[in-house]
């Protein structure tokens, strides 16, 4: 099993991302992307929730643990939240995940948090596409290899 | 105008004449203090009613056997007090009831807070250890001279806000010459100049000059605290100074259990969905081939930061009762305050104002967005 990876790894880093989407736009985007035939790299895993606002730190936390080598967090633009208010609660939590991983040394630049609407299909492909670059220059997580967690 | 009484006998002597007279003459119901236990067992947290069982009091005796804003939302996170109670807590544990009451976890009603200028704490081992009294002595002394004494919790030699916030009454410590003699007790709010009026301890004079000594102790903890974050960086390459670090931990999660913030009845670190059943670990070992196991012994500190650190107020009961010396106070102390800077946030400082996660403005944080 660990060679299969291992020799995955000498061939070249692919990166894995997860996506958390809010169901009522950015997931709606991510749709229009896929039926407008945009091509959005497999690389990403997106889960879909009700709002921005569900994705507690430590679900963000969870995924770089447990082998993501980005999370990418989405949800709708400030004002446009299904829920009214939800977004706006979403970005303070994702600013205090952003100061505790750079606290921790633990880059924070594999987390980031875009809005993107449900008519936004390219802006998802763009967003998802500029993602995976730059995590592909960071390289893989240390925390997938790390034993000692 | 702040008033100030000055009450004939020295430091818990003097607190025990207030909570004594306030007793007495009915002014609050009960009190609750740090008691010696009678059978020679301890110091702890006691409610008490009697007026002759607060001969075993020893409200500024210097150690934190459980943190009393925890203590305090046990008492009260059913139904508020019904009638008049005063509670002598130092500022941190102050805090901590005040963001608990936040956090729905306790009602302030009826309760009369009464916090020392804090010189700081020893570890809570030294409650069941060698007698104390020498260290005790040279902990009065440093303390009207304004200086921080040895050996006490690392976190406190960091502390700046050791001056009460939001309390009734200061009982006010440092840097004063008369220590051994009087108690200067500050009336902070008119319910308390209220109280007092009636307890016939002297009357109330206005406040006076900060003495030099408070000064000094001030700008010690400013010091103190710069050393406590140079001290532990984590920033370096590859988190290993951070999994070096948290890589002892043996998982029994003490630390959490004894933090006035960790409130939940049930841990999501504890709970099911965060136990590490074969999805995890068979992951773990595809990736790495070696994990520990269970897998998330770090992981739930990093989870700890995240769901708790905003309202860290640095007390350092955590990293007391750590079998295996991990620096766990110091680190969420620093890690909190960087949170809390972003938000301008002091933990505790004001009950009407709202732990940062639960508010917003609309316009603010574009620096997050991509
Ligand atoms: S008290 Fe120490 S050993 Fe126990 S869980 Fe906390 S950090 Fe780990
Ligand atoms: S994390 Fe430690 S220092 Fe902070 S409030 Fe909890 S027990 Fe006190
Ligand atoms: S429903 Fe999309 S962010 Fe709240």
């Amino acid at each position: 099993m660990t060679s299969s990876d291992a020799k995955a790894d000498s061939q070249g880093f692919r990166p894995r991302v997860v996506g958390f989407l809010c169901n009522w736009c950015s997931y709606a985007g991510a749709d229009l992307a896929g039926t407008s035939r945009l091509d959005v790299p497999a690389a990403i895993s997106p889960i879909r929730v009700m709002c921005s606002s569900r994705v507690d730190p430590v679900l963000i936390m969870t995924a770089l643990m447990r082998g993501a080598d980005g999370v990418l967090v989405t949800g709708c633009h400030p004002g446009d939240c299904h829920y009214d208010k939800g977004n706006y609660f979403a970005r303070r939590r994702f600013a205090l995940t952003d100061q505790i991983l750079t606290s921790l040394g633990l880059e924070p630049e594999r987390v980031r948090l875009s809005w993107v609407s449900a008519s936004e299909g390219p802006r998802y492909a763009e967003v998802v596409n500029e993602f995976i670059e730059e995590i592909r220059e960071l390289g893989p997580n240390p925390m997938r290899t790390n034993r000692s967690l | 105008m702040t008033a100030t009484i000055t009450i004939d006998k020295p430091l818990d002597e003097g607190v025990r004449t207030l909570l004594r007279s306030m007793l007495e003459k009915g002014t609050v119901r009960a009190v609750l203090t740090l008691r010696r236990l009678e059978d020679g067992g301890g110091v702890a947290h006691c409610l008490v009613t009697d007026p002759a069982a607060l001969a075993e009091a020893v409200p500024l005796l210097p150690v934190m056997p459980s943190q009393g804003g925890q203590v305090l939302s046990h008492l009260t996170q059913e139904e508020p007090f019904k009638e008049p109670v005063a509670a002598v807590v130092r500022p941190c544990e102050a805090r901590a009831f005040v963001e608990l009451m936040k956090r729905n976890q306790a009602f302030g009603d009826n309760l009369v807070l009464i916090s020392p200028e804090c010189p700081g704490v020893f570890p809570v081992q030294r409650v069941s250890g060698d007698p104390m009294d020498d260290d005790i002595d040279a902990y009065w002394r440093s303390t009207s001279e304004g200086k921080g004494a040895d050996g006490l919790r690392p976190v406190c030699t960091g502390c700046e806000l050791f001056e009460p916030i939001g309390v009734d009454m200061t009982l006010r410590l440092v840097g004063r010459s008369d220590l051994d003699k009087v108690l200067t007790v500050r009336l902070d709010t008119q319910r308390a100049e209220d109280m007092v009026k009636d307890l016939g301890l002297g009357k109330a004079k206005e406040d006076g000059k900060d003495p030099k000594g408070l000064e000094a102790l001030r700008s010690a903890r400013a010091k103190g605290r710069a050393d406590l974050r140079a001290e532990l960086d984590f920033t370096g390459e590859d988190m290993a100074e951070f999994s070096r670090t948290f890589g002892k931990c043996i998982s029994c999660h003490a630390c959490s259990k004894v933090c006035p913030i960790c409130y939940c009845q049930m841990c999501y670190f504890e709970a099911r969905a965060a136990a590490a059943g074969p999805a995890w670990w068979r992951n773990d070992l595809k990736r790495k081939g070696a994990t520990r196991a269970p897998p998330g012994t770090v992981f739930f500190h990093v989870g700890r930061l995240l769901h708790m650190s905003i309202s860290c107020v640095a007390c350092g009961m955590c990293e007391d009762v750590c079998p295996v010396d991990i620096p766990v106070a110091r680190i969420f102390k620093k890690v909190g305050e960087a949170a809390q800077e972003v938000f301008e946030y002091v933990p505790g400082r004001d009950p009407k104002e709202e732990i940062p996660i639960k508010t917003f403005v609309e316009d603010e944080l574009h620096e997050v967005e991509r």
